[in-house]
């Protein structure tokens, strides 16, 4: 297990340098001048010479490539371009922001939609299965832009409950800081519950089927617990892998979501850089977002190995 | 064989007689209807996308203007028949993309075990460690937005899944004693592949291309949604729901026709996806995106 979990860190250490140098070629093949672009059009030849001298971008890039890389090791993501202060301080207060959404959203998503999957699993082809199915449906199918301007217009605007955009530091106050909270937390978790629920109706549903339920139900166990200290326990693990995935869509869905609601988090951050053509934000925005993505997956490996016996990936894999 | 399948694994639910899926027949009418709709679009819009009707802003859904009209005056209807197609050939040209590069590196290296398949598949996890929409981020980051491009960074972030499935499909083939039987035949390997094992692989590859369409459809959208689609004054939904965000308090319908047209799509093709499914492989169902 060791041996595993050391591998895969390394193979992310690979995957960050792999992605460094993606990222370096990219924003330095870039078609116009880094110069250029600080400065805007109207530069003058000496401006644009003044500025390349300054960010030594005359240098070959190789030797650019590694300064960039080393100060990054020593925790130096360089300066935003455009806000003129340190990257690192920026992304770590919108990281902090981002994280929020996404872990309430995976809490509420997990919570859920476990829940609806074991409903519409032991009431299954009735009423309340249709139902669930149904709006599974529409929850796949309504891309997570159009929910969150449902939201906006209708629990926001409509019915005046919750704040339409916005963001309050909770300094200012739990509630208000909740309700901000309450909309885009929602929009995300619309968007994913659907594959939560569906996948765990339908390994309930496998579940339920087997002998072990049968003989739980002979014994005379109350349904309580044969559904969820026998069969859910089971159900469950497809469902882990599901969520997993369901992280990597989370990462476009806060970018999405943060637009939507003016959240200043990660992922509206990036698009501010984007268009500002920020390159060092870009870079370090980029950067750490895969890194993040790849220790998430991982996390995601570990516990689905945790919770079945029938894995141990110290023996098979390594 | 599906006849087969479907009454192995569903014995309830199922008749015995082979019957399309319902999924598959309203699914493919609403799918129908759409293409149908974005191709005649141009002849079927009652005024030009981007005619502007000074005397009425912001003019709700009216028998003159029926979705509608937005800051401009525009006519909100003209704008959401026009945007059909951009959105809907974004996802199948994402798809196609991702079908065309990812097939044939699929089948060979489920051909050929060993390095070759090594090599591809170890490069595929390393392409999927990335968050896609990141990838196609970076690639934006860097030139100027178009849908051509957005169709493009979609249809390459899914070559890997294309690969996976392919491969699998073309391991489990390669058992098959008619395979063993052309091999011994002499027959060339392109001809294996393509004769044999194409003909084989190809519903489990189509129910899998008929999922990313969706996929492609909302991603596409959601890339135009950020900015990164087809740019003003050209219409797309995903940009026409951005371009409404200011005006939601004074003409919420800006959003919402667009909006509603794009779900009613994805819908459609998402009930004709899992009708495929049904009809090729009931083993499959349950799964949502992945």
């Amino acid at each position: 297990m060791l041996v595993y979990i050391l591998k895969r860190i390394v193979y992310i250490f690979c995957i960050l340098a792999v992605m460094s140098v993606l990222i370096f070629a990219i924003t330095q093949a870039l078609p116009g001048n880094v110069a250029r672009m600080i400065l805007g059009e109207f530069a003058t030849v000496d401006q644009i010479q003044a500025i390349e001298e300054k960010l030594r971008l005359n240098d070959p890039l190789p030797l650019q490539y590694w300064r960039w890389v080393s100060a990054l090791l020593t925790g130096d993501l360089g300066d935003s371009l455009v806000m003129e202060r340190p990257v690192a301080p920026l992304i770590s207060l919108s990281l902090q922001r981002s994280a929020i959404l996404a872990f309430m959203s995976l809490f509420c998503v997990a919570s859920i939609g476990i829940t609806l999957g074991v409903i519409a699993a032991v009431k299954h082809n009735r009423a309340p299965d249709y139902g669930i199915s149904f709006f599974s449906y529409l929850g796949i199918s309504v891309p997570e832009f159009f929910w969150g301007i449902l939201i906006i217009l209708f629990f926001a605007r409509y019915l005046g409950w919750i704040p339409a955009t916005g963001y309050v530091p909770l300094s200012e106050g739990f509630g208000t800081w909740l309700s901000h909270l309450i909309a885009p937390v929602a929009t995300l978790t619309l968007t994913l519950l659907a594959n939560i629920s569906r996948m765990t109706r339908s390994s309930m549903l496998e579940e339920l089927g087997t002998n072990y339920v049968t003989a739980a139900r002979a014994k005379g166990l109350p349904e309580r617990v044969v559904l969820f200290r026998h069969a859910l326990r089971n159900a469950l693990l497809p469902t882990i892998t599901v969520l997993a995935v369901g992280v990597g869509w989370l990462f476009g869905g806060i970018v999405v979501v943060e637009t939507v609601f003016a959240y200043p988090g990660m992922g509206r951050m990036l698009l501010f850089a984007i268009e500002h053509r920020d390159l060092p934000l870009i870079q370090a925005g980029i950067l750490i977002i895969t890194a993040i993505y790849s220790l998430s997956n991982l996390s995601a490996d570990l516990l689905y190995a945790y919770l079945n016996p029938r894995i141990r990936y110290g023996r098979t894999i390594a | 064989m599906a006849e087969q399948l479907l009454n192995k694994d569903q014995t309830k639910v199922r008749p015995k007689r082979r019957r399309l899926p319902a999924n598959l027949i309203v699914g493919g009418m609403i799918a129908g209807i759409v293409v149908f709709l974005s191709f005649l679009a141009p002849l079927l819009a009652p005024y030009p996308y981007d005619q502007m009707h000074v005397e009425s802003l912001l003019q709700p859904p009216s028998a003159e203007f029926w979705f509608g009209t937005d800051e401009f005056g525009r006519d909100i209807f003209s704008r959401v028949l026009i945007g059909a197609l951009p959105s809907l050939t974004m996802g199948i040209l994402a798809t196609g993309l991702s079908l065309l590069i990812g097939v044939p590196i699929g089948l060979a290296a489920g051909y050929n075990k060993g390095r070759i398949d090594e090599i591809v598949m170890r490069t595929m996890d390393l392409i999927m460690s990335f968050p896609p929409i990141i990838l196609a981020m970076l690639i934006f980051a860097v030139t100027p937005p178009s849908i051509w491009k957005a169709a493009g960074a979609i249809g390459l972030v899914w070559v890997p899944v294309m690969v996976r499935v392919t491969r699998s499909v073309t391991l489990d083939l390669m058992q098959e004693e008619f395979i063993q039987a052309a091999r011994a035949r002499g027959e060339k390997v392109v001809y294996i592949l393509i004769f044999e094992i194409l003909p084989n692989a190809y519903p489990i590859i189509i129910v899998q291309a008929s999922i990313r369409v969706t996929l492609a459809i909302l991603l596409a959208g959601t890339l135009s949604f950020l900015g990164f689609g087809g740019q003003p004054p050209r219409s797309d939904w995903g940009l026409m729901i951005s371009e409404a965000r200011p005006f939601l308090d004074a003409a919420p319908w800006i959003a919402i026709a667009p909006g509603l047209a794009m779900s009613f799509t994805v819908i459609g093709v998402n009930l004709f996806g899992d009708g495929l499914r049904e009809l090729f492989d009931p083993r499959l169902r349950g799964r949502g995106r992945s």
